[in-house]
């Protein structure tokens, strides 16, 4: 009797000590709007098959995007005028994701096995021997003729930054093909004497079977002795370790290590790692988009025209910005590339966390996220925006630059930048992974204003709790979206679930039209990527009451082509993006 | 039997105590709603006393900038993260040199560019506290240098 009583009174403990986003969910009621928020996802999903397939029915691979008025995949136009349909499975893991829920929450294999056929297609015929994927940044598969086409000159890169693939997928369906690629990513990217990286990897590399038995090698970021702040090398050959491409790196590592139960890669990656966090401003705490910049290479004839601004120039903040003094480094800018920094490294490094137990990036993940807030930002006329600074703190708003470089034109100002939604759910998946109430406190705060200030309402004190939102907001956001399902899915409350349903609701009305989801009514294409029909499938998942880890989870959305391409003039030549130059193009632009 | 009613009781109070523990009480209602209140009215103090009206202002005289300290009960406080510009109470003075002093990319001096950066942006933070609440924002202002202002020490 005494066991039965010390039992129930640690259960009665158990109940009275749990964390301040303990959640209770109760059953919830699946209504009308719910199943026309899934029928819309669907019928998005059936069409980019009927019209991705239609196109080739010789194969299983699909477009990156779909033109909504013909049906037709978009199309990449060479500076030969060559327009080729192109697919580039890189830039589809979002779509990846979208199927394979899509049978989770109508229990229908159906799109499970259209995402395994498609990815099975591409691993069978889309590696190179030396285990790179044909896809990427510069790499795309003619939708036409099947074979593989360099948007980069006659031999383009390997290239990934924040595509994060869908490892999962990859593992069921190829895992031998899979772990090459893991493998091959880091021997055809990373040098391992120097901890120099680059974005670009050559096809051209031979496989190495004992990829990660290299022997560890020292930090290459040193403390200055006087002034305690990281000396960051320029001693790089041409390489530039941005970390869009490290968090790529590093994730593969992880996943790698997990799967085979070998801690090497994972070893690896946390020195990566490593070099990004010793490389951070330690007073105020922001951190660095690269831990080295290039020696100089070129001419001092060359270089001394500020608007050419190849890397072998040498650090191209440190000339275009010369007048701020050392400061001025690529590293240290904060208004440039601070998604790749705070949002999709942050998502990585929690994910990675989470699902390996890498404890310390969640520490790392709120330090970077808190002192950047702390340090740059602000409300300005209702909207949450960024004050330009580098690092170290010296602000550069309203800079006027003398020359043209990297960073832009003469005579450019330098003004705040948004603070995107994108920057919700890294914020909060720190807050509900940090440990100690006393440590959430900061974050929610900023997190509670940067929601207000979207007009999405009060989340009220940390806990969440007792929220006092904005239900009928007008908002179609797919990260807001998400945030109300994780909040939700931590508080149990369900003013949350409801205002996902208004956002997804909004996001439906205003992004799903002539059957597909697009960016707006006027836009022409509807991109694979998009991430609003993963997040409309994981509310329609928790609604049902599946668990937000049986679903597949958002990390990026950022994939692109970038290359050589003939210029809207239609006569030269150009070198642009696709989100540019496709996710631009309206219904009244159509093409012939 | 007598154990077994033990357990019974054991179970009931327990079952009672998950119930109320899923609830807020009054009290905690009330509390929540206080906490509420408060949220609200530092947000409006914000956006209400004219505090928001400083951000990108740019001064060119020296003086009190006049910075709300109160507004229906909330207190402001300022941390500038340049003094000598603009002092925590919000006192300007102008500089005697420029911002920043403006070369090309070899760090020659071109007439043109000579003084392209004169105005310093300094960033004050903002506390508004009101009934142990506290909500931080930032204010960026311009301030212009003195009209005797020279160029500064060159940096690059």
């Amino acid at each position: 009797m005494r066991k039965l009583i010390a039992i129930l009174l640690v259960l009665a403990a158990s109940i009275t000590s749990v964390s301040i986003f303990a959640s209770e969910k109760q059953g919830l009621v699946y209504t009308d709007s719910d199943y026309q928020r899934l029928h819309a996802v669907i019928e998005h999903v059936d069409n980019v098959l009927k019209y991705g397939h239609g196109f080739n029915p010789n194969t299983k691979l699909l477009p990156d995007a779909v033109n909504t008025l013909t049906g037709e995949p978009a199309k990449w136009t060479f500076p030969n005028r060559a327009k080729v349909p192109y697919s580039d499975l890189a830039n589809q893991q979002n779509f990846l994701r979208t199927l394979v829920a899509l049978s989770k929450v109508t229990k229908n294999d159906k799109y499970y096995n259209e995402a395994k056929a498609t990815v099975g297609e591409f691993m069978d015929n889309y590696q190179d021997r030396n285990g790179l994927m044909y896809w990427g940044g510069h790499r795309i598969i003619n939708m036409e003729t099947l074979e593989v086409q360099s948007t980069e000159g006659e031999n383009g890169p390997h290239e990934l930054k924040n595509m994060l693939p869908y490892y999962d997928l990859m593992m069921e369906v190829n895992e031998a093909a899979t772990i090459r690629f893991m493998e091959q990513l880091w021997t055809a990217h990373f040098r391992w004497q120097t901890a120099d990286m680059n974005r670009h990897g050559s096809f051209s590399t031979a496989y190495d079977p004992n990829v990660f038995g290299q022997p560890m090698i020292d930090d290459v970021i040193v403390l200055d002795e006087e002034t305690n702040l990281p000396i960051i090398p320029a001693d790089s050959p041409g390489d530039l370790p941005f970390v869009n491409a490290a968090t790529d790196l590093a994730y593969a590592a992880f996943t790698l290590s997990n799967h085979r139960g070998d801690s090497e890669p994972a070893q690896w990656a946390r020195y990566l790692m490593k070099q990004y966090e010793l490389a951070s401003n330690p007073d105020t705490n922001m951190t660095v988009y690269q831990y080295k910049s290039t020696r100089v290479s070129k001419s001092e004839a060359e270089c001394l025209d500020p608007s050419y601004t190849n890397s072998g120039c040498g650090d191209r903040v440190a000339r275009q910005f010369r007048d701020f003094g050392p400061i001025a480094r690529e590293s240290s800018v904060q208004w440039k590339n601070t998604q790749a920094v705070y949002v999709d490294n942050v998502l990585m490094m929690l994910e990675v966390a989470e699902k390996f137990g890498e404890d310390d990036f969640i520490t790392r993940s709120r330090k970077y996220l808190e002192g950047y807030l702390d340090m740059a930002y602000i409300r300005v006329d209702g909207r949450n925006k960024i004050i330009p600074m580098f690092n170290d703190g010296t602000v550069t708003y309203g800079y006027v630059t003398p020359e043209p470089g990297y960073y832009g034109p003469s005579n450019m100002r330098i003004d705040y930048t948004d603070l995107p939604s994108t920057f919700l759910l890294p914020i909060l998946r720190t807050i509900l992974m940090t440990k100690e109430e006393a440590d959430q406190v900061k974050l929610w705060t900023y997190f509670r204003e940067i929601v207000h200030t979207f007009g999405l309402g009060d989340v009220g004190e940390l806990g969440g709790k007792n929220p006092s939102l904005e239900l009928e907001s007008s908002i179609d956001d797919p990260f807001a979206l998400m945030t109300m399902i994780e909040l939700y899915d931590a508080t149990g409350n369900r003013d949350y679930i409801n205002l996902a349903r208004t956002i997804g609701n909004n996001l439906v009305r205003k992004k799903f039209h002539r059957g597909f989801f697009v960016e707006n009514e006027i836009m022409l294409y509807s991109r694979l990527d998009q991430p609003d029909t993963l997040a409309l499938l994981i509310l329609d998942g928790v609604i049902r009451g599946i668990k937000t880890s049986d679903l597949p989870y958002y990390l990026a959305d950022s994939g692109y082509i970038h290359g050589y391409m003939l210029a809207n003039d239609g006569v030269s030549e150009t070198r642009d993006y696709s989100p540019k130059y496709i996710y631009t193009r309206t219904i009244y632009e159509l093409e012939d | 039997m007598k154990k077994k009613n033990i357990l019974l009781l054991l179970l009931i109070t327990l079952f009672t105590f998950s119930l109320f523990a899923c609830q807020n009480k009054p009290e905690e209602a009330d509390n929540v709603s206080q906490e509420r209140e408060v949220y609200q009215t530092l947000v409006r103090a914000e956006e209400i006393s004219g505090l928001t009206g400083f951000n990108n202002k740019i001064v060119d005289e020296e003086g009190s900038l006049g910075l709300p300290t109160e507004y229906e009960g909330v207190k402001f406080t300022y941390s500038s993260r340049i003094k000598e510009v603009i002092s925590d109470d919000g006192v300007v003075t102008q500089p005697m040199t420029w911002w920043l002093q403006s070369r090309n990319q070899q760090g020659e001096v071109v007439e043109e560019f000579s003084g392209l950066n004169k105005n310093w942006p300094v960033v004050i933070d903002v506390k508004m506290t009101y009934e142990n609440q506290v909500r931080q924002a930032k204010l960026l202002i311009i301030v212009v240098p003195h009209r005797d202002a020279v160029a500064p020490d060159y940096l690059g």
